[in-house]
């Protein structure tokens, strides 16, 4: 405390030093006339009382610099001092110091954009007030593999009832609406039905009006809404008047209770929000579709809580033994469902990256620095042979590093925010990034603070540990004549740039690796036909297309006269397309003997698909036939995958099999079997074997994705359609536009985004390692100048004197390959889940990235080389 | 230089300071007075080094300073013992006797 305390009367003394200057003086100068004034009285002359005054007062000088001294400022003006002093001696090399901030600003901006993606990915991912205290709580099924799955109503509205670990559980279940008023094209929006509280509970601000009441949520409640800010804003421009106005939501009326912010995101941007009102008593207990979200009551642990719970599921199993037996209860942090551990570890990796880009930036910055102090060697040898401290010289080149680290910080924040402006053109940072977390915030602005300071003792303290040691003998007699670095001081400089290339190394390995990875991944067959074709989703109105003839009808027609747009080939139709949003499997039985013992079953995804379906997207009917207009569900039929065929049949052909998906009841003929594609995995790891049924046949499914193969390019083919669907019925919304490429490329979006920030990182540490070997190089030639004069003088051709100069450019390279191969083992087990058909241990990628990293090297060599060739021996002599 | 009375002075001139401000504030050209005419002129105080001591008793919280009008009309800085310096210049002024003590006991039987 009293050391704070005689801190801060330093630090005011210091800033209000030119006021106790001037309060001194007047002090000393009335002290003065006074003694004066004295003297006088006692009857001297003026000029006699005055010297006499001088004299008795002593020092006038001295006693101001005791003053000052007893003011304990000392310390400070000296920093302050050094500061102004390092900054002159860097305004006097800007080259220098330009390189130097550049690098420091580029290594610290780096750690900013990587940091504030991690903070707004990984720190505080949600969005929601505490997240700490919020959890995921699923049912589970050990049974039957079942790790996490939505509750069904009954269940729900019994936990929400009885537990007591929770302050609140929200149920949510999510699906899409037609949305129409009257004044604008009726639009499918996204609604979320949720329980009263959640606005409150998840800490998402209310614009305007109001969120739900507990009246409101109860079966048979008022129909009321809430309204999703860009939705208010979009289609209702903000109307401040929106809470007395009423909306349509499947052509019934909705009164408009309140805006809530656009924070009100947990999955995906919601247009409208509308009461959960659970009804237990219409809904099956074994009938699983709510996402249970609960705040964890003050105090409470997720290991209590889960202890609970499982004491009510025990109690539930219990009561309805017919519909839940084997069901249990698992809660998850919300946490880990939103940070997935493959994002956390690709994070992890780019942020491990940036570090060491900050290493080698620090090195380079290093390595300038001493190559500057090594230029003024005389002149700190003089300071040191005058008497300047060891401390003070350190102090000196310190502070230097200081000036060009605060200049570097300065910089790496106009790179941060411009580089996360960047990033955020990237579909897949942008929505990692969450739209509204900025970079600048204060967390973030301290970190960036905290690696500009570390950076000053990282790339400060090399330098000035070395040269505070100079052997003022040596220095002063035969700096001016010496040939070559001193031994020690080009040893350290060296080993700078081992350092450096060894960080490159990894990098650049990294990087490779990933890349190569990705470019596996996007030459990967997905199986179906993916260029050209536009996709687009309609959900069927129920009241106008309720019924089964109505619903085909409806399909058919849009089928026809979309096929007759110019430039259109073929229209398919199916319940979920490859990297669609929405996956639908179900366990597969074979009901004729296979492989697969009747009781033990397959999980396939399924998917409804018409008749043009695979014809649609290229993909092979290889034996049987594909759907046809009869496969109607009157004598159920079903598609499966080559894969899935063969795992059940693998030496007979499956057609004519019978095959149980789901419920022994349900009996399908196999009529054909596909090739399989990726529908959700494009490494194929977790993709599951497929099949299909007639559309004819499952007729009901809610919304319907379109594929339309074009001959023209895709994407303009969304107006037309659009019409056509218009044409047909004005108010049938149609939406999400999309072409499959689109949506294939939505699977490579995580790797590219990866392996694109890695490669930018190792280029930049090429360059910055280019620059540290430039910058040793080119003080090389400088002090061997007059041994090349000599050299050349003699009669070495520029052959030879390149040679040498190659020869010893290249050996701390060289070494730096060396040092870095054995950090290529963790790099590789770090690497080696991220990639894909790509070994961690490729020798070709390690063969490219040394021999990129040679070449680079080279280049940084070759450039102070030239200018040594063209040393005239002559002059080169005459100088000294 | 070596023995005058000055070096004396220097450990004490605080204290001769405190002293000075005991009964009134003072500026520095009165605390300076006020020592030569206790002391009867056998001390000088070196007058240079007076305001550095000043500034030590102040940043020790012995004494406060404010500017002032003086006698004569004129701005000046006076001080003035505070609560803390009061206490201070007891206990020195004990120290020092006890001191003085014991050199005076030294010199009388050496």
């Amino acid at each position: 405390m009293s050391l704070l305390k005689s801190l801060w009367i330093a630090l005011r003394g210091y800033f209000r030093r030119g006021r106790a200057e001037s309060e001194m003086n007047e002090e000393l100068q009335f002290h003065l006339e006074m003694e004066i004034e004295n003297n006088l009285r006692q009857g001297m002359s003026r000029a006699e009382a005055e010297r006499r005054a001088r004299v008795s007062f002593g020092g006038i000088e001295q006693a101001k610099e005791a003053s000052r001294d007893a003011w304990g400022l000392r310390g400070l003006a000296d920093i302050a001092r050094d500061l102004r002093l390092a900054s002159r001696s860097l305004a006097r090399s800007p080259g220098f110091s330009g390189t130097a901030i550049l690098t420091l600003g580029i290594g610290i901006g780096a750690c900013a954009i990587m940091f504030s993606v991690i903070h707004a990915v990984m720190l505080k991912p949600l969005g929601v007030r505490e997240q700490d205290r919020l959890v995921f709580f699923w049912e589970n099924n050990l049974e039957l593999g079942i790790d996490q799955f939505t509750q069904s109503v009954p269940n729900f509205v019994d936990y929400r009832d009885q537990a007591e670990s929770f302050e609140a559980l929200l149920g949510i279940t999510s699906g899409s609406i037609n949305l129409s008023d009257g004044n604008n094209r009726p639009v499918q929006a996204s609604v979320v039905n949720v329980s009263a509280g959640f606005s409150e509970v998840l800490g998402w601000p209310m614009i305007t009006g109001r969120e739900f009441t507990a009246n409101e949520d109860r079966p048979g409640g008022p129909d009321v809404v809430v309204l999703g800010e860009s939705l208010w804003r979009e289609r209702y421009g903000a109307d401040p008047n929106i809470l007395s106005r009423t909306i349509n939501i499947d052509r019934q009326p909705h009164q408009v209770v309140g805006v809530i912010s656009e924070a009100a995101n947990f999955f995906s941007e919601v247009d409208v929000w509308k009461p959960l009102a659970a009804d237990p008593s219409k809904v099956a207990r074994d009938d699983h579709w709510v996402t249970v979200i609960g705040r964890l009551a003050s105090g409470v642990t997720i290991e209590q809580a889960q202890a609970e719970v499982d004491i009510l599921a025990a109690g539930l199993r219990e009561a309805h033994p017919d519909t839940i037996s084997g069901w249990g209860a698992y809660l998850e942090p919300v946490y880990d469902q939103v940070v997935p551990a493959e994002l956390s570890r690709g994070l992890t990796i780019l942020f491990a990256a940036v570090g060491l880009l900050l290493l080698i930036a620090c090195a380079n910055v290093a390595n300038l620095l001493l190559s500057q102090a090594l230029a003024r060697d005389h002149e700190l040898a003089i300071r040191g042979a005058l008497g300047a401290s060891r401390w003070q010289i350190m102090r000196q080149l310190l502070c230097e590093a200081a000036v060009l680290a605060t200049g570097g910080t300065l910089l790496s924040l106009l790179l941060a925010s411009w580089g996360v402006g960047l990033l955020r053109l990237h579909p897949q940072a942008d929505a990692m990034l969450r739209g509204e977390q900025i970079v600048l915030n204060p967390i973030v602005l301290l970190f960036i603070v905290g690696v500009g300071v570390a950076t000053v003792f990282v790339a400060g303290l090399v330098p000035a540990l070395r040269v505070s040691r100079p052997d003022a003998a040596a220095s002063l007699g035969t700096a001016s004549r010496s040939i070559g670095l001193s031994a020690r001081q080009s040893r350290t400089r060296s080993a700078l740039v081992v350092v450096q290339v060894a960080l490159s190394v990894v990098l650049v390995v990294g990087a490779g690796l990933l890349l190569h990875s990705y470019q596996q991944l996007q030459q990967t067959d997905p199986g179906y036909r993916s260029e050209n074709v536009l996709t687009f989703q309609i959900t069927p109105d129920n009241s106008a297309y309720g019924e089964r003839e109505h619903r085909i009808g409806f399909f058919n027609r849009l089928k026809s006269e979309i096929g007759a747009l110019p430039g259109v080939a073929a229209v398919g139709i199916t319940s979920g397309l490859p990297f669609g949003d929405g996956t639908t499997s179900l366990n597969v039985f074979s009901r004729d003997p296979s492989a697969i013992a009747p009781e033990d079953s397959i999980q396939a995804s399924w998917r409804i698909v018409d008749t043009s379906y695979f014809a649609t997207l290229d993909i092979a009917v290889v034996d049987g036939r594909g759907f046809e207009v009869t496969d109607n569900g009157n004598d159920p039929v079903i598609i499966i995958s080559r894969n899935l065929a063969e795992r059940f049949w693998p030496n007979e052909s499956a057609v004519g099999k019978r095959v149980s998906p789901g419920r022994p009841d349900n009996i399908y003929r196999v009529v054909g079997v596909v090739e399989d594609i990726r529908l959700q995995d494009l490494t194929g790891i977790s993709e599951r074997p497929q099949m299909y049924i007639p559309l004819r046949h499952w007729t009901g499914w809610p919304t319907v994705s379109f594929a339309v193969q074009a001959e023209v390019d895709a994407a303009s083919l969304a107006g037309p359609v659009r019409e056509v669907v218009q044409g047909i019925d004005a108010e049938q919304p149609v939406f999400n536009f999309n072409t499959l490429e689109e949506l294939t490329g939505t699977a490579t979006r995580d790797p590219q985004f990866q392996s694109g920030l890695l490669g930018l990182f190792a280029t930049i540490a090429l360059i910055l390692a280019a620059i540290g070997i430039f910058a040793v190089m080119q003080t090389i030639v400088t002090q061997r100048t007059r041994e090349i004069g000599i050299r050349m003088a003699l009669g070495a051709q520029s052959g030879q004197t390149l040679a040498l100069l190659f020869r010893q450019g290249s050996r701390p390279v060289l070494l730096g390959l060396l040092v870095g191969a054995p950090l290529l083992w963790p790099i590789g087990l770090l690497l080696e889940q991220q990639l894909f058909e790509t070994s961690a241990w490729e020798p070709t990628i390690f063969g490219a990235a040394a021999l990129t990293i040679l070449l680079s090297a080279l280049l940084a060599i070759a450039m102070p080389a030239r200018r040594a060739l063209r040393i005239n021996p002559i002059e080169a002599l005459r100088a000294e | 230089m070596a023995t005058s009375p000055n070096d004396l002075l220097q450990g004490t001139l605080g204290l001769l300071a405190l002293r000075a401000l005991r009964d009134e504030s003072r500026h520095g050209w009165g605390i300076q007075q006020r020592i030569n005419q206790i002391a009867d002129n056998v001390l000088s105080v070196n007058q240079g080094s007076l305001y550095p001591a000043l500034i030590r008793l102040e940043k020790q919280g012995l004494i406060k300073s404010e500017w002032g009008t003086s006698e004569a009309g004129r701005r000046a800085k006076y001080y003035s013992l505070t609560a803390k310096g009061r206490k201070q210049m007891d206990a020195e002024a004990a120290n020092w006797r006890k001191f003085a003590t014991v050199v005076d006991l030294i010199l009388e039987t050496a």
